[in-house]
């Protein structure tokens, strides 16, 4: 991964089911930069418990939110962009080619970068 | 002097834009004659039909009547004129090279989705997103029903006799090759919850435990996309019944979620990541196809290994034409050690089997692409290869599939049998028939349980996959290195560098090489930006034959074998002749 670079992150709300006994959870299902998905090991900088098997989960969107600022100042990229699947096939129902699809994120997704002046993660929480 | 005017756009990549593929409506009618004399790739060329095309409107149909594009008939002939075999497939699942994946416009409502909740959507050759829409949509259906009734009535009108097949379009997913008919949306889950509806009444027995049991949920919502599949299947085979050849599955490269990000970034997109799927669908005997790919991507080696795998003999082989197969031995078949057998009905994943028991590492590492999966076993006894081993899963076998296996040993075939949940009445079957039959074996405990029982040259080595699991992957590589040492299967030894693709073929020895058994053919690429090497240690019963079609490659004869120095998209072919040292 290069540095500065944008992060695009995919999620998408899991329910609860009661059925299968699961809980609610913002699960992100794609993770990648222009120059390919994001490594475990990269993840693994931000994530420590994380593994290959296991899956990036969170219980709010705030820990989501957390995580993406996190991604940031770890691997020193410039943003992400954080977008939900149900917004993703909005934007694809729209989009004819390249030009229009690589729009999607920056039309329908969530931003997150730290400002120039920012104290970083933390300060965007305390 | 350069030619200082605008350059004249070639438009033969969109109308016949990857191997033997021929998209009528990509160019005007009167061009049909032209592209199909150029043509030289392998034969037959297959057409396959865009219904949108053929249907702008509801209850609307066009063959030829007004648009000259839709006129199947004229094509046919003009191919029949000039000698070139042409075959129809008729999309039996969402197309995703064509348009909404071939859905008419007016029926396109409802977007299919991956597992992920992702709208299913491609990147086609012209760089053109195209998504793909749901076909559990009952319009969608009732459409296309009348659609191929249509197109059965125009095909016997017009007197068209070219084969038809019914298109099952597939992608790579997650490692898995998964049909395009698979389908998460919202469509699926209301035609899903009135299945359900409807078999509490007829099948109270198979939804009971359904609240307590994710597999049996998973397994319920397969069965229903099955029964689905079909209808499209059944209604394409009934309304053709006089032209139709059968299904034929194909693997679209560059089609799945991760391609669709993968392509819309340069700094992404690499020819080395399509040769994984490439060789898997080869592996899988599914067709594979590079229609979505652009030309561009396949220039260099990923081109050239297009060209050398999906040759002649493995269309015809697929595309079962028994006309073209009596001089198949003199042609070049991909190399097969073992041959993966499925028995079983409903859903089986061989890549879970695989990766459990530690054989995909094993494969990768010292037999790659050297294996053939079969989802439907059926064996002539007349065609047995005594190379061959033969995998079965005990789990997907019956008291019917446990005396062919013991066929199989009893003709001297040799076999391993994973015996993870086989049930206690195969189990039982096969120890009486050992017992039975006095047959020899012996036990051992090497990670699983292993038996190993012989008759003559047959052989049956029993593991269970579930012990294999629970120890490291270097562990399992030991043992399948250890099970296959007893086989004796004569392999030339390599040595590569990361990312160096290669791919083995054999074919019988002609009448001017008889001091061979068998001429072995290794197509070997560097798809990287960067030099690699690869070396071919010399191994007793190979003969060095003749290299070919070198490409920016350095080839060098040391004392210990065979050394390749590969510039960046460099590709050679090499032939050695394989004897009885």
């Amino acid at each position: 991964m290069r540095a500065n670079e944008a992060v695009y992150a995919i999620y998408r709300f899991n329910n609860i089911d009661e059925f299968l006994a699961t809980e609610s959870c913002y699960y992100i299902s794609y993770l990648f930069t222009p120059q390919g998905l994001v490594s475990d090991d990269d993840i693994r900088r931000v994530r420590p418990e994380h593994s290959e098997e296991s899956e990036l989960t969170f219980h709010t969107k705030d820990e989501l939110t957390e995580f993406c600022y996190r991604l940031i100042e770890s691997l020193k990229i410039s943003s992400v962009y954080l977008l939900n699947t149900t917004d993703f096939n909005i934007g694809i129902e729209g989009s004819n080619d390249l030009m229009s699809f690589r729009q999607i994120f920056h039309k329908y997704g969530l931003k997150i970068d730290l400002h120039k002046d920012s104290k970083g993660v933390f300060g965007k929480f305390f | 002097m350069e030619n200082l005017t605008t350059p004249e756009m070639r438009d033969f990549d969109a109308s016949c834009p990857a191997e033997n593929w021929f998209l009528y409506w990509k160019t005007s009618s009167s061009l049909w004659e032209t592209k199909l004399r150029d043509y030289q790739g392998v034969s037959p060329i297959i057409v396959p039909i865009f219904w949108a095309l053929h249907s702008d409107y509801q209850d609307h149909f066009d063959f030829g009547h007004q648009k000259p594009e839709t006129n199947l008939r004229r094509l046919a002939e003009i191919a029949r004129s000039l000698g070139v075999k042409i075959v129809f497939a008729i999309p039996v699942s969402p197309a995703p090279f064509l348009t909404n994946g071939g859905v008419p416009s007016y029926l396109a409502r409802q977007l299919s989705e991956n597992q992920e909740r992702l709208a299913v959507t491609v990147i086609d050759s012209a760089q053109m997103v195209n998504k793909v829409y749901s076909f559990y949509d009952p319009k969608v259906f009732q459409a296309y029903r009348k659609f191929v009734y249509q197109l059965g009535s125009y095909f016997s009108q017009a007197g068209i006799s070219e084969a038809i097949y019914g298109l099952n379009c597939h992608r790579i997913e997650g490692g898995h090759i998964v049909s395009y008919f698979k389908d998460y949306s919202k469509s699926f889950q209301d035609g899903f919850a009135r299945y359900i509806k409807q078999i509490k009444d007829s099948e109270p027995e198979k939804v009971q435990d359904l609240g307590q049991d994710e597999e049996s949920l998973v397994e319920l919502k397969h069965e229903y996309s099955l029964l689905i599949s079909s209808l499209y299947l059944d209604a394409a085979k009934e309304t053709l019944a006089g032209n139709w050849r059968g299904e034929l599955s194909t693997c679209l490269l560059g089609g799945s979620s991760v391609d669709l990000f993968r392509r819309s970034f340069d700094q992404w997109d690499h020819e080395n990541d399509y040769f994984r799927p490439l060789m898997k669908s080869i592996v899988h005997g599914v067709y594979p196809s590079s229609i979505l790919l652009d030309s561009k991507i396949k220039s260099k080696a990923l081109g050239k290994a297009l060209k050398d795998t999906v040759n002649q003999t493995f269309v015809r082989s697929l595309l079962d034409d028994d006309y073209y197969s009596d001089d198949s031995s003199l042609s070049y078949s991909p190399l097969v050690f073992f041959e993966l057998n499925d028995w079983g009905e409903g859903h089986f994943s061989f890549e879970n089997a695989m990766q459990d028991s530690g054989l995909s590492h094993f494969f990768n590492s010292e037999y790659p692409w050297s294996y053939h999966i079969s989802r439907e076993y059926k064996q002539e006894f007349d065609d047995l290869e005594s190379r061959k081993v033969f995998f079965f899963f005990g789990e997907r076998l019956d008291q019917k599939g446990i005396k062919q296996i013991l066929k199989l040993f009893m003709s001297g075939q040799r076999i391993f049998l994973d015996t993870h949940q086989m049930s206690d009445e195969v189990a039982s079957k096969f120890r009486y028939f050992l017992v039975e039959n006095e047959i020899k074996t012996e036990q051992v405990n090497y990670i699983s349980p292993v038996m190993k029982a012989s008759l003559g040259e047959g052989l049956v080595i029993t593991y269970d996959r579930q012990r294999l699991a629970q120890t490291s992957l270097l562990k399992r590589k030991g043992f399948w290195q250890t099970m296959v040492s007893y086989l004796e299967l004569k392999h030339m030894q390599v040595d590569q560098d990361s990312d160096v693709q290669f791919f083995w073929m054999k074919r019988a020895a002609n009448s001017f090489e008889l001091s061979y058994e068998e001429i072995r053919r290794v197509h070997v690429y560097n798809p990287t930006s960067y030099k690699k090497k690869m070396r071919f240690k010399s191994t007793a019963g190979f003969a060095f034959l003749r290299s070919v079609d070198e490409k920016f490659v350095e080839i060098k004869s040391t004392p210990i074998g065979i050394e390749l120095l590969m510039m960046p998209g460099g590709s050679i072919t090499i032939d050695f002749g394989c004897f009885e040292p």
